[in-house]
């Protein structure tokens, strides 16, 4: 597939599989809780598209777009989302705390950010060219423990990519009321390099960061890239307090209406069809798993 | 040889055998060595696996997760055992589930030493015996050595049996004190009396021909306390005691005093922390069928009083647990 194909089919894997989720919610058949990309897709899918194998992605509670981008394992996700035995954390994680090799997600804010450090210092120690990426939103940036190991990390040189996704709002909260400053001047204060960009595009986000990770492995340094952008979605399901006026504009800027306007149309229906195929089939295969439990 | 030379011998030996050691803590880099010196020396020898960390115990908790998760054995040590609170959410929202909530199988081998204990005039912040708070956690381990044990051997045994987070808990007072490796001390017999768990548990007794009237279940640093107030009363009363010290704190060995329990039928546990849901209730409340039957009378838990710990030692000794409050209790069911 072309470069923009991927980064379209990725998105609108993401995009689908997510709303899937609200529909099975509407219907009573998920419970629990559920924290989407929708609308933040790009970041993630174009940074980890540029990662191999064997690099390590740490995630958070609004996990399913790094999780599926990292791979691609829609079965393993829908059926530990739903409940089941044969989910990718036999059913005990859920939404929220995932696990698959090389990526790990947990719903505690600011809990994994000295985890990911760890794990980077150990590929450090192992001379691995491997590179870990940790992604952490806006309203985390709250937790004291970011502070302690952004410290850490500068310290000891430690190599990681910490991807600050500000969506503007920590759950009802908007960032004007959250937060003290701008994020960039708070987290230059380490001596790590920072850049910030305001941006859903896919494509100019994929050649980005094919550049940054180079740039990483080859000077084996910490580094912190900021993208602001909207989260279309709810926080995490009919909780969106924000006017139709403002979700307008933000559609705007959706991600997938950016790549659209690059990609022909014939093969966005053909992408899309496949995608809704694949979608059908794994909730087909989802639902027909047997599902007693036994503890251990 | 002293609890503390014991355990930083262990420790140096751990990290000359094993590449993957790792020791993270504040302070602890030569000539300084750590607050209570445990790992004076290592940093010299081992250069880069030893970390002297910001004051961060949260944030180093979870650096040694992190490399724990990547392939590492990672130590931390936390200088007073009064902050692991800052370590809570990493210990029990982090190391504690990891393996279990992401349906995996792998290990994540890791150990968190900390001194905890009072009777030194070190105040409310800093002289607590606090592991009580991760006792119905799961997936977490406590070990705490006596001076009866061999501390280094111990450490060295939860190092290389590690599959999960091991606390192990030692005992500010015992550092400067000779730990005992004979199998006899004026009088007592001291003998292993494991029944197929991992971590010794010692038996003291006078003699072994005769039944104790009293099983006095203790660990960590109110060993030697209730091993002095055993002396005494035998001399005193001509009262015979067994005490009976696991290294092992959580889960409960209770398979290693279960024959002690059933042939005598009184039982006094003996703590440092708050006698209120620690680990007295956590041992009683969980007494097997077989073990309850055999219970001649209600067992009596002697801990701290529902104080924060003074500074002044007068006033923390009334809060701490003394000889005469273990007396009073043995005297008690006796
Ligand atoms: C320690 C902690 N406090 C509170 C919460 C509840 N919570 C879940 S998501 C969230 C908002 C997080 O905001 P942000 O970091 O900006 O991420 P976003 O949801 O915007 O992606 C909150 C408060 C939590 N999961 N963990
Ligand atoms: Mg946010």
């Amino acid at each position: 597939m072309k470069l923009l194909d991927t980064l379209y089919y990725k998105i609108l894997l993401i995009r689908k599989f997510e709303e899937l989720l609200f529909s099975l919610f509407e219907k009573g058949k998920l419970s629990g809780t559920t924290h989407t990309y929708i609308g933040q897709e790009a970041t993630g899918v174009s940074l980890i598209e540029n990662l191999g194998p064997n690099d390590i992605v740490i995630s958070n509670h609004r996990c399913h777009g790094h999780y599926l981008s990292k791979t691609g394992d829609v079965v393993g996700l829908l059926s530990e989302i739903l409940g089941k035995k044969n989910g990718v954390c036999k059913g005990r994680g859920g939404s929220q705390h995932l696990y698959s090799k090389g990526f790990y997600s947990n719903g505690v804010q600011g809990n994994m950010f000295p985890v990911s450090a760890g794990i980077a210092l150990a590929e450090k120690w192992k001379n691995s060219s491997n590179l870990t990426v940790i992604f952490i939103g806006d309203g985390t940036l709250g937790e004291g423990i970011i502070y302690e190991t952004l410290n850490m990390i500068s310290l000891y040189k430690i190599p990681i990519l910490i991807v600050v996704e500000n969506n503007q709002y920590a759950q009802s909260t908007p960032i004007k009321d959250n937060f003290a400053g701008k994020i960039i001047d708070r987290l230059a204060g380490f001596s790590i390099r920072v850049e910030e960009n305001e941006t859903t595009d896919a494509e100019f986000l994929y050649h980005r960061y094919k550049k940054l990770i180079k740039s990483i492995k080859l000077l084996n340094e910490p580094r912190i890239d900021i993208i602001h952008n909207e989260r279309l979605g709810p926080h995490s399901k009919g909780d969106d307090e924000r006017s139709s006026e403002i979700l307008n504009k933000i559609k705007e800027k959706d991600p997938i209406t950016v790549l659209k306007k690059k990609i022909d149309l014939i093969t966005q229906e053909k992408i899309e069809k496949e995608i809704s195929i694949l979608l059908s089939k794994a909730l087909d295969k989802v639902n027909k798993m047997e599902n007693s439990f036994n503890l251990y | 040889m002293r609890y503390l030379e014991s355990l930083n011998l262990a420790l140096d030996q751990i990290m000359s055998d094993n590449q993957n050691a790792v020791i993270i803590g504040e302070d602890i880099k030569d000539p300084y060595g750590g607050a209570f010196k445990v790992t004076k020396g290592l940093s010299s020898k081992y250069g880069h696996r030893v970390i002297s960390s910001p004051i961060s115990e949260s944030s180093i908790v979870g650096l040694g997760i992190g490399l724990s998760l990547n392939g590492f054995k990672p130590i931390v040590e936390i200088m007073f055992g009064d902050f692991i609170t800052l370590c809570a959410d990493q210990i029990i929202n982090g190391a504690s589930k990891f393996p279990w909530m992401y349906g995996s199988n792998f290990d994540l081998p890791m150990i968190i030493r900390t001194p905890m204990g009072g009777r030194r005039g070190y105040g409310p912040t800093h002289s607590q015996t606090l592991e009580s708070l991760f006792f119905n956690i799961p997936n977490i381990k406590i070990i705490s050595p006596s001076i009866f044990h061999d501390p280094g051997q111990i450490l060295k045994d939860t190092f290389y049996k590690m599959k999960e987070l091991n606390l192990f808990i030692e005992n500010k007072i015992s550092y400067p004190n000779e730990i005992i490796l004979k199998e006899q001390v004026d009088d007592y017999n001291i003998s292993i009396i494991n029944n197929n768990t991992e971590f010794v548990t010692l038996s003291l007794v006078f003699d072994r021909q005769t039944r104790p009237d009293i099983v006095l279940l203790t660990y960590g640093g109110m060993s030697n306390i209730c091993f002095e107030v055993a002396r005494d009363l035998f001399i005193e009363e001509e009262i015979i005691i067994e005490i009976i010290i696991p290294s092992l704190v959580k889960p409960v060995p209770f398979s290693d005093f279960h024959e002690s329990i059933i042939s005598c039928g009184k039982l006094v546990i003996v703590e440092e922390g708050i006698s209120i849901c620690g680990w007295g209730s956590m041992i009683t409340s969980n007494l097997n069928d077989e073990l309850f039957d055999s219970l001649k009378a209600k067992p009596v838990i002697v801990g701290s009083k529902e104080f924060p710990i003074a500074s002044s030692r007068k006033l923390e000794d009334k809060i701490l647990p003394q000889k005469s409050d273990i007396k009073k209790a043995i005297l008690k069911i006796l």
